[in-house]
């Protein structure tokens, strides 16, 4: 019983961060269509960016918003760059777009930094364990899942409750609609990066501060299971994205506790197949938001 | 307060609308009636700034405003209820008149809302519900109320009447002409033409993207024959 | 399929990377340079073979490549490096050393027979779908290629270096035989119909095709080519490492693909060209400085981004190298013969009691319909009143909620668009849905192709006597995209009736016509139907066209039938007029 509830625990620690990045997927996706590919890439920068601030003392409450700043920043400039000019091209078009806008930022890195992964100084109490009855639970993982759902609070209101957010959603359902009604198509695109920015920074400052390196292409990993989470609820869909993320965390932890401590290593293998296999199902995902087409 | 000269829209090889020239004074109801695929829509969504014009000008209050995007065209005072009316289904219908008042301040946004809700009441009973689950004629009231958010000087529909059981037209009809004596600028595109010559005060005869016919819709209802060959009933 | 022209094509292509392969050597090149862009213009041919003829994004070739090279790897090492490297192998793997030829050849069937595995998952899946199934399985292929040691040697690979091939006379027969098999894939049959599904999956599936099918067969192909690649790579470098088969490799090779254009194989050499050759540079600039190793990196991502935005289709487009070669004149056909279709029975398309519901508005209310191949039928109501939405129940784009579609007394209803066009019931779309890219002729032949196999019982109709009708005998060679509107409406109809049907079905043939183009398209379905026998269901809103052209109506308002019978007989009923111009509110 006892281990169950750390590993749920653990399991909600990984899929909040899964959930926060493919929540930023989801908001790209609904209004534009496009996978973003280069999203992880956004940690990668917030991850050189605290390699930095660190080396200069900055205190980790400074780089949390920091991370924040900077993945909002770095989100609406890779759409003014790059993405604003391939708008309205295919779906295989803007998916390799952002797969050269990935590339591109790793090459930069190993070029201006260095091909080695840096490291910086971890906050030491992240690792601390607070015990409650025979139930032990790390600072990281609560703090993880705390952070999460009170930026999930924050995002509903925003969504629901402020004319941004009513006007996000408007523009995932039909975004020529939301133009007629005379909100500017450059500023709701621009706007929907800078969500998505927002939340990976989050997401960023949450991963980075029990890593300890920055290294160019640890944007990857990263990218490919916010994909999957997002895909696996549905994509565009927030809520899909959200469940995607902790099914995803709660999966791994599953796995890597169940099978025999000679293959933990295949967990990652045993997750996709998983995953392939719920896709066959359902194509989908789990919350299906396809919409017909006319003909 | 509208006025559209040889004004032509092509769809990569069709050419949906050649040369139509319109007037709209203010206060007017104007109808654009005519057979499927004439290019009354074509015309209104070029109006609308939804689709660019190959040739031809559109002027607002005399300010040109031919190839604005739609998003301008609202702020030019032109608010369009589009063709199958474009709802946010997953939208309540609060949020999608306050998104209908994207362009309108803050400060007036709720007014306006709650003035339309009293022009609309069954919007006012539907506020949480979301669109996708109106009926038809609600949902055809809240596309209206929706575009009536920006306050427009000029409001273009489209086909405002499709899919509505007959009692709907009626109620569709008598909400026009409420606007129509409220004051409001109206251009519509409708195929029910017997039920818009009686609310409109004039209209244009639309046929293969060219207008071919204008009148007092007055003098139009008497001539049933004219359009009645246009459209190929006897 | 006339395979002349592209197989000299292919064959003077891969000459021409033989020779500039040679001629880099010759200048002072770098063998193991040399060796790996040979490697990858085998693997990106089997990209080519896939990716651009489904136009379906895949990222998890490299997956593929992988199985391959590892199984390549584990049949030809020999004995006694295997007892180094691999002393715990299961199933007696340990102790097999088989000529590395024999190797290849498995390594190419084991790759093929799991892209099969995964056509079934795939085949059927969106497009967006199939990109991250693709990703799952490379995921899933290298975390067990990375945490199997005893299979795979784990993260330090495997090594032998008895292995590797002293000559490179066989990566040049690889090349040969990649390129060769691309070119003539996207020729055959398959390949220009999984052309025609990345055009329009909707359009291809209209004309008897199943899209999924073309997929599977697809991406076994380019499987196959790339587990060829793969094992050439294995035997050219005498080893494997599962990092050299993962994200990096898949980004390399698609920007190759792309650069020069996927949907041309010429494009794919020139791609891997320009790619090793940009990269070469690089990593020469970057040789004294170990940072300047992101380089090659920073250029390729750049390339792509400036390469979709500028050019998306790549710098060939689909233009391939036989395109110079010259076109052998066709022997002049025989004169037409006009089809015979007497003695045969005339079709039956029945419809009872059809229903369709979206959401909460009713589209169809019990609606009954017949219509027989010796007749023309129209299906008029106005805007709204669900004629299309009855066009697609019949044709399987729409499953009614109650009611069923007959023909001949053979059940349509729940079968797929492609099956049902296969029964005999060829349609055309309300908003047009040509192949753009392809040309005229090609468009056509799309359906010629489907009904040489699923309509042969069938007289085949003279296409070129169809195409003249229509006016598109000299823009054979035109692109669709390129033609007029009223010139694509028409070759639409021709594609529709080159499917040898018993019922062409239009969706409103005259949309956006001027009266002068209607009346010639009205001239052009009746000869078009009478050419090939078939029946015509015509949907339009134009009470002129139908009354025209039309033996009996349907009018359909508020998706009821509100009535039927002869034309002059429906234009004058007072339901029919009501519906058209509306009532007066009383």
């Amino acid at each position: 019983m006892t281990e169950l509830v750390q590993q749920v625990v653990d399991g909600l620690g990984r899929g909040s961060t899964y959930a926060l990045l493919a929540l930023g997927l989801a908001v790209v996706f609904g209004v534009l269509h496009l996978l973003n590919f280069a999203h992880g890439e956004l940690i990668t920068i917030c991850a050189y960016v605290v390699y930095a601030l660190s080396l200069a003392g900055v205190p980790w409450w400074l780089l949390a918003p920091a991370c924040i700043v900077v993945a909002t920043l770095s989100s609406m400039a890779m759409e003014a760059v790059a993405f604003r000019r391939v708008r309205n091209a295919s779906p295989f078009t803007l998916l390799l777009t952002s797969f050269g806008v990935a590339i591109l930022i790793q090459g930069f890195f190993q070029i201006v930094v260095s091909p080695k992964p840096r490291k910086y100084d971890k906050p030491s109490w992240v690792f601390d364990t607070w015990t409650i009855g025979s139930i032990r639970l790390e600072v990281a993982d609560v703090l993880t899942i705390a952070v999460t759902l009170v930026v999930l609070a924050i995002l509903v209101y925003v969504m629901r409750r402020t004319m941004f957010g009513i006007a996000l959603r408007g523009a995932a359902t039909d975004f020529d609609a939301t133009r007629m009604m005379g909100l500017r198509a450059n500023r709701a695109v621009s706007g929907a990066f800078a969500l998505s920015g927002a939340l990976a920074g989050v997401a960023a400052a949450l991963i980075l501060m029990r890593r300890g390196d920055a290294s160019p292409s640890m944007g990857t990993d990263y990218v490919l299971k916010a994909i999957v989470a997002a895909i696996i609820g549905g994509l565009g869909s927030m809520a899909g994205a959200v469940v995607g993320g902790l099914v995803l965390g709660l999966a791994e932890v599953a796995f890597r506790a169940w099978l025999p401590d000679s293959i933990t290593g295949l967990t990652d293998g045993f997750v996709f197949g998983a995953i392939a296999v719920l896709l066959v199902l359902r194509p989908n995902g789990i919350f299906d938001v396809r919409t017909a087409e006319r003909v | 307060m509208l006025e559209v000269d040889g004004l032509s829209t092509r769809y990569g090889a069709i050419a949906a609308l050649r040369g139509a020239d319109l007037r709209v004074g203010t206060g007017e109801v104007v109808a654009l009636i005519g057979p499927n695929g004439a290019g009354k829509t074509t015309l209104l969504n070029t109006i609308g700034g939804v689709l660019r014009p190959a040739a031809g000008t559109v002027r607002v209050n005399g300010l040109d405003v031919t190839r604005s995007t739609p998003e301008a065209m609202v702020r030019h005072g032109v608010a369009l209820v589009p063709e199958h009316r474009r709802l946010f289904r997953d939208l309540t219908v609060e949020e999608n008149l306050l998104l209908g008042g994207v362009v309108v301040k803050a400060a007036d946004r709720r007014r306006r809302l709650e003035e339309l809700i009293h022009q609309f009441p069954i919007l006012g009973v539907k506020r949480h519900v979301q669109a996708g689950f109106l009926s038809g004629g609600e949902g055809q009231q809240l596309a209206m109320a929706r575009a009536l958010m920006s306050d427009p000087r000029l409001l273009l529909m489209d086909e405002p009447a499709l899919g509505l059981a007959p009692v709907l037209v009626d109620v569709l009809m008598r909400l026009i002409s409420e606007l129509r004596a409220g004051g409001r600028t109206i251009l519509i595109v409708e195929q029910n033409v017997a039920k818009v010559l009686e609310v409109a005060d004039r209209a244009y005869v639309m046929r293969t993207g060219t207008i071919v016919e204008e009148g007092t819709a007055a003098d139009l209802r008497t001539r049933t024959d004219l359009f009645a060959a246009y459209l190929g009933v006897a | 399929m006339r395979i002349a022209r592209p197989l000299g094509g292919a064959v003077a292509l891969a000459g021409l990377v033989l020779l500039a392969g040679q001629v880099y050597l010759a200048t002072g090149g770098n063998d193991a340079l040399l060796r790996a862009a040979l490697v990858n213009v085998v693997i990106v041919m089997g990209l080519q073979t896939f990716i651009g003829t489904t136009g379906l994004l895949s990222l998890g070739h490299v997956g593929f490549a992988a199985i391959a090279g590892y199984t390549t790897f584990l049949l030809a090492a020999s004995i006694q490096a295997k007892a180094i490297t691999l002393p715990d192998a299961p199933l007696g793997l340990a102790d097999v050393s088989l000529p590395p030829g024999v190797a290849l050849v498995v390594a190419v069937a084991v790759a093929a027979t799991v892209a099969l595995v995964m056509a079934a998952a795939l085949a059927r899946a969106p497009d967006i779908t199939v990109t991250m199934l693709t990703v799952a399985f490379l995921f899933v292929v290298h975390a067990l290629a990375t945490n199997w040691p005893e299979l795979t040697g784990g993260t330090s690979g495997l090594n032998d270096p008895g292995l590797r091939l002293t000559s490179r006379t066989w990566l040049y027969v690889g090349v040969v035989v990649a390129v060769v098999a691309a070119r003539l894939f996207k020729a055959s049959r398959a390949g220009r119909l999984a052309i025609a599904s990345s055009e329009d999956r909707l359009a291809t599936s209209a004309v008897g095709v199943s899209v999924p099918w073309v997929r599977t067969i697809a991406l076994v192909v380019s499987a196959a080519i790339v587990g060829f690649g793969a094992g050439l790579r294995v035997l050219s470098l005498g080893s494997i490492n599962a990092r050299e088969y993962y994200f990096g490799f898949t980004f390399l090779t698609l920007t190759m693909l792309i650069v020069g254009g996927k949907r041309s194989v010429t494009g794919a050499a020139v791609g891997v060209a320009l790619v090793t050759a940009v990269n070469e540079v690089a990593l020469k600039a970057a040789a004294d400085n170990e940072r300047l190793g992101g380089l090659p990196d920073l250029l390729l991502g750049a390339a792509v981004i400036v390469l979709m935005v500028a050019r998306p289709r790549g710098l060939l487009g689909d233009w391939e190298l036989d395109h110079l070669l010259p076109r052998r004149r066709q022997p002049p056909e025989p004169a037409a013969v006009a089809l015979e279709s007497a003695g045969e029975e005339a079709s039956t398309i029945e419809a009872e009691d059809v229903a369709v519901a979206f959401g909460g508005f009713r589209a169809l209310v019990d609606v009954d319909l017949v219509a027989r191949s010796d007749e023309v039928v129209g299906l008029i109501g106005p805007n709204g009143a669900g004629k299309t939405t009855m066009v697609n129940v019949i044709t399987g784009l729409v499953a009614p909620d109650a009611g069923q579609v007959q023909i001949d007394g053979h059940e349509l209803t729940g079968r797929t668009p492609h099956d049902i066009a296969r029964a005999g019931l060829a349609r055309t779309f309300q908003n047009l849905r040509l192949f753009p890219d392809l040309t005229v002729r090609e468009n056509v032949d799309i359906a010629v192709l489907s009904a040489s196999r699923h309509r042969a019982d069938r007289p085949a109709p003279d296409v070129d006597f169809l195409l003249r009708a229509a006016g598109l005998a000299d823009r054979q060679e035109r692109r669709a995209g390129e033609l007029d509107y009223g010139s694509q409406r028409r070759l639409e109809l021709v594609r529709a009736a080159a499917l040898r049907p018993a019922f062409l079905i239009l969706d409103e043939p005259t949309s956006g016509m001027s009266d002068v183009e209607s009346a010639v398209m009205i001239e052009h379905v009746r000869a078009t139907a009478a050419a090939v026998g078939a029946g015509v269901l015509v949907i339009d809103h134009d009470l002129h066209f139908i009354t025209s052209i039309c033996d009996r109506i349907y009018v359909l308002d508020q998706g009821e039938v509100i009535a039927s019978g002869p034309p002059d007989v429906v234009r004058h009923d007072p339901k029919v007029v009501a519906a058209y111009l509306g009532t007066p509110t009383t």
